[in-house]
């Protein structure tokens, strides 16, 4: 059953006169139950993406397309009306737990917080006994709830993020960048957690990261976006390699940014830096948007944009002129 | 790897909260700065001598006009500060004109901090054209020159207690307005207030239940501040003769002292103590309020 489908999604942000388009034609779809990661540097529309689907982009920012969420239209709705489906059908693990919880009110009261919205009708007794069972599930002694955020260390503020996130039960889950200023066992940490839950309760997952190594520990399936646009997407052992299986990311982009990683169990090689930045985006790009820190672009690159074509069967797709074998 | 399902214990401090780093009670806080222990001195010997003094210490009853004998009568057992130009105790009299200043300047500052947190709680939140027509009025407030205004508004409307408080209230404002908003624009771009939208609260209760309590150290220590202002322009006001005549505050006490020729007449007993009173209440309030300033604010930390 799809839980998620995204098609032709674009996002333009206003600022002043200028209009910029952060996500352009961008069709993803979550299955129940399945985990799919977007990866990409900074600044390639992840976040926007990821806000677009609640419904939480800022004022300036205008989405068109489509993003259904279990059948139900989440692009032009009203505000009251996506209020009743985030939380109980999609919630969002935001990005830095510090800044997403409120620092003067206890963590109980703010887990509270998605439950008395949502279910007004919950007892109180009921509504502590399920706080109590979500910080179990995420690994925090129910005896601290009554503690406040600067009490918690940057792994538990983000248990209690994820905690909060399912107190209504979704069936999706959006995380960005969840392991974010985290170190290294709390992100492992977190991560499994994720994993787990993600398996236990049958949640579509959306990562949301530019680490690889976390979306390849995560999820099923694996987005690449670059300058707003998907550039590759696939199965995640398929294109990142998992396991005895060999990566063979098609996109130049993926192919950099895995060379960017140390990688802990292949050879011994320095990882490489890309260089270069994404490009502007509020100058309208002919070809491909990879073109300028491409290191095996060809003339066509520069006039025509690629489009998404099949690498090897249908599930993995890349947009590159070089794949399928008209430009060689 | 398994979950490690034991809850870890450390404890950090806050990171970019304007919390202090630990939650002790403002007044230990206070206590515990050097500036702020000398204020909180202050104020506290001027409060217990000006609320609780009238109940204790006995008072001849009011004698004046007897005879020419009683009148400007220096210091003595019967009269512990003297006698003024009409026969009547000083020492009551300073200990009821402090209740008065008080009155004032805690009325006005409330009047002040009402509008002030209200417009920049407002005015930072919502942004836009609502925040610039609210700080053009500000800024409009903020470079008025504020005591010819009062000593205008104070002619023109009248003399009472009721007028003075709101003259001087309605013209304190503007800086708490100013320093709100800034807090408040910068904790309105944080993730926290997007996860309360997202959860359907209005925009009144994101301002009253997420965003206030984040500001109200700052509002807080700002009271303080515009409260030592208060009961400075109170008696500037009074002493200009644009007092309350029924309800004398020290600043009045020092209008009629001074057009009584007291100073002439070198009857330090009537001028000092009113004037003390003022001199170490305002002066205890700065203190109090430039040390929770300085532990509240951040940016203020370790500047001085």
């Amino acid at each position: 059953m799809t839980l998620l489908e995204i098609k032709d999604l674009c996002v333009d942000y206003t600022v002043g006169a200028d209009s910029l388009r952060a996500v352009d034609q961008v069709s993803i779809s979550v299955a129940a139950g399945e985990a799919v990661g977007i990866a990409g540097e900074s600044g390639c529309g992840k976040t926007t993406l990821g806000l677009a689907v609640p419904g939480l982009l800022p004022a300036n920012a205008t989405p068109t397309g489509s993003v259904q969420l279990l059948g139900e239209e989440m692009i032009g709705r009203s505000e009251d009306d996506l209020n009743e489906l985030r939380w109980t059908k999609v919630s969002f693990i935001f990005q830095g737990a510090m800044n997403a919880l409120n620092p003067v009110h206890r963590i109980d009261r703010q887990i509270l917080e998605p439950i008395r919205t949502h279910e007004p009708n919950t007892a109180s007794a009921a509504a502590k006994e399920r706080v109590s069972q979500l910080l179990e599930l995420v690994g925090v002694s129910p005896s601290r709830a009554r503690s406040f955020p600067h009490e918690f260390s940057g792994g538990m503020r983000q248990r209690v993020m994820i905690a909060m996130a399912l107190a209504c039960r979704p069936s999706l889950l959006i995380a960005d960048e969840p392991t974010t200023a985290l170190d290294v066992i709390s992100q492992s940490q977190i991560l499994s957690l994720l994993g787990d839950l993600q398996r236990e309760q049958q949640l579509g997952l959306l990562l949301i990261s530019h680490d690889l190594a976390a979306i390849r520990r995560t999820c099923d399936r694996v987005v690449v976006m670059y300058a707003g646009v998907v550039v590759e997407t696939g199965p995640t052992a398929v294109i990142l390699g998992r396991g005895t299986e060999k990566r063979t990311a098609a996109h130049p982009y993926t192919q950099a940014l895995i060379k960017a990683h140390p990688d802990l169990a292949g050879e011994r090689v320095l990882a490489q830096a890309l260089p270069g930045h994404p490009p502007d985006l509020s100058i309208p790009i002919k070809g491909c948007r990879f073109y300028d820190r491409c290191s095996v672009r060809k003339s066509i690159c520069h006039e025509v944009a690629p489009t998404l074509r099949p690498v090897a069967g249908t599930a993995h797709l890349a947009a590159c002129h070089l794949v399928g074998g008209d430009v060689t | 790897m398994s979950l490690d399902k034991r809850p870890s214990l450390p404890v950090e401090p806050g990171e970019d909260t304007m919390q202090p780093s630990s939650r002790i009670p403002w007044w230990r806080a206070v206590w515990g700065d050097r500036m702020g222990r000398v204020g909180l001195v202050l104020v506290v010997v001027v409060l217990a001598l000006v609320v609780v003094g009238p109940m204790i210490f006995p008072f001849a009853a009011s004698s004046f006009g007897l005879s020419a004998d009683s009148i400007l009568q220096p210091p003595s057992g019967g009269h512990w500060l003297g006698t003024d130009e009409l026969g009547r105790d000083v020492f009551r009299q300073v200990l009821v004109g402090g209740q008065i200043s008080l009155l004032v300047g805690l009325s006005a500052t409330a009047i002040a901090m009402v509008v002030g947190a209200g417009l920049g709680l407002v005015s930072g939140y919502y942004a836009g054209w609502r925040d610039n027509v609210l700080m053009r009025i500000t800024d409009f407030f903020l470079v008025l020159p504020t005591l010819p205004l009062i000593i205008a508004l104070a002619a023109l409307l009248g003399q009472s207690v009721v007028i003075t408080s709101l003259v001087i209230g309605l013209t304190s404002w503007p800086q708490t307005t100013r320093i709100i908003r800034s807090q408040v624009l910068s904790l309105r771009e944080r993730p926290l207030v997007l996860r309360v939208r997202s959860l359907g609260a209005t925009d009144r209760r994101t301002i009253w239940v997420h965003i206030f309590p984040n500001v109200s150290p700052l509002i807080f220590a700002n009271l303080v501040l515009v409260l030592a202002g208060a009961i400075l322009s109170e008696a500037s006001l009074a002493f200009l003769g644009l007092g309350d005549p029924v309800h004398v505050s020290w600043g009045t006490m020092l209008h009629f002292a001074f057009t009584s020729g007291a100073m002439s007449r070198g009857a330090w007993w009537y001028v000092l103590p009113p004037g003390i009173g003022i001199v170490i209440l305002v002066l205890g309030f700065s203190l109090v309020g430039h040390s929770l300033d300085r532990i509240l604010n951040p940016q203020s930390r370790g500047a001085r």
